[in-house]
């Protein structure tokens, strides 16, 4: 079995067992209810983007330093989860916001830093469609280092600006239920491996679009 | 490939919403369960009460507490199909981009250095 197809396997089981454990296992939250069975995917959703932006980081560094395409390739692929990741957290933040504080959309810190990362890693892919293909990996590298700087402000933007959050802060016990917990846990971990997964078949296709670009350019000269 | 993550994706979509539904229906308590838990506990208190007012109240407030719970499960839904369908697209786009790659490079693969350099 090839590693893609292990850990697609691996992150469908994964994704099976977090959505019993959610679903059934867990136990209702008291406060919440039943809308607080969306915490699981929304805080795990949150937690993959903050390590897929944190390979971009690494990898775009490493670029710089050995500008091997390799790197460029993993930096974005996981750019690329990363917005995904990011785009389910602004998604199903607004859903569980109306439930949870009559609000939609609230401009306080946790939620406008994280609007701020989605926006800068929009730009990195716009960055990389608009620049030749040389000075296009170096820029996207030094922006998807730069980029990751808003990682620790969003994480932690509560304590920064103490006034008009609406998040608990990072230091906030989440809860005294185990099932709500182990849940939590095993919901990340299937979140991963998904996001293992997708890395696979992300750089695989930019490693085929690398190939056909150098057939093309042997050609043309 | 795209077909089975599809199926997969589905079935994953599917079940989560069943075991939404097994583990998550309001439960329903009828008039007649209100009525006599109402005469129970008034029985149970020795207090002088309008029996007809406090049962208006209880069926109120449980109509209320439903609502609301309905309401709750509508957010929880939307938010699970919201991140399903993220997901089954994005995976779509990516195997549908490594299948058209990699009908590109066979095609190229195949072809005589001539004909490589007439394909654009």
């Amino acid at each position: 079995m090839k590693p893609t197809q292990l850990f697609g396997v691996l992150a469908t089981v994964g994704l099976f067992v977090a959505l019993y454990l959610v679903f059934v296992y867990a136990h209702v939250e008291e406060s919440m209810q039943e809308v607080q069975k969306i915490f699981y995917f929304h805080v795990s959703s949150a937690f993959t983007a903050f390590v897929a932006f944190g390979v971009t980081c690494v990898f775009s560094i490493l670029y710089l330093i050995k500008r091997n395409e390799k790197y460029d390739m993993v930096a974005v692929a996981s750019a690329e989860l990363g917005v995904i990741f990011c785009t389910i957290v602004l998604a199903t933040g607004p859903i569980w916001a109306r439930s949870a504080w009559n609000t939609w959309w609230e401009w306080e810190p946790r939620l406008t830093s994280t609007l701020i990362l989605w926006l800068m890693y929009i730009g990195y892919f716009i960055l990389r469609s608009a620049v030749g293909d040389e000075k296009r990996r170096i820029y996207s590298a030094v922006l998807g280092i730069i980029a990751y700087l808003d990682v620790p402000i969003v994480y932690y933007s509560v304590e920064i600006w103490e006034k008009g959050n609406l998040h608990p802060d990072t230091g906030t016990k989440w809860s005294s239920d185990s099932t709500i917990v182990l849940t939590w846990m095993i919901t990340w971990l299937a979140l991963s491996l998904l996001y293992l997964f997708l890395m696979m078949l992300r750089y695989q296709t930019e490693r085929m679009q690398s190939q056909l670009e150098a057939i093309q350019y042997e050609r043309m000269g | 490939m795209t077909q089975n993550l599809w199926i997969i994706a589905v079935i994953i979509f599917g079940i989560s919403l069943s075991a939404l539904y097994l583990s998550q229906i309001p439960v329903v308590i009828t008039d007649d369960e209100v009525f006599a838990a109402v005469d129970d506990a008034i029985a149970e208190t020795n207090v002088q009460v309008d029996e007809d007012e406090v049962k208006q109240a209880v069926d109120k407030s449980l109509e209320i507490l439903e609502r609301r719970q309905k309401n709750r499960l509508k957010y929880l839904i939307s938010a699970y199909f919201v991140l399903w369908l993220i997901f089954m697209l994005y995976t779509l786009r990516l195997v549908q981009a490594q299948n058209r790659l990699q009908q590109r490079l066979d095609r190229l693969e195949t072809m005589s250095p001539d004909e490589k350099g007439t394909e654009s």
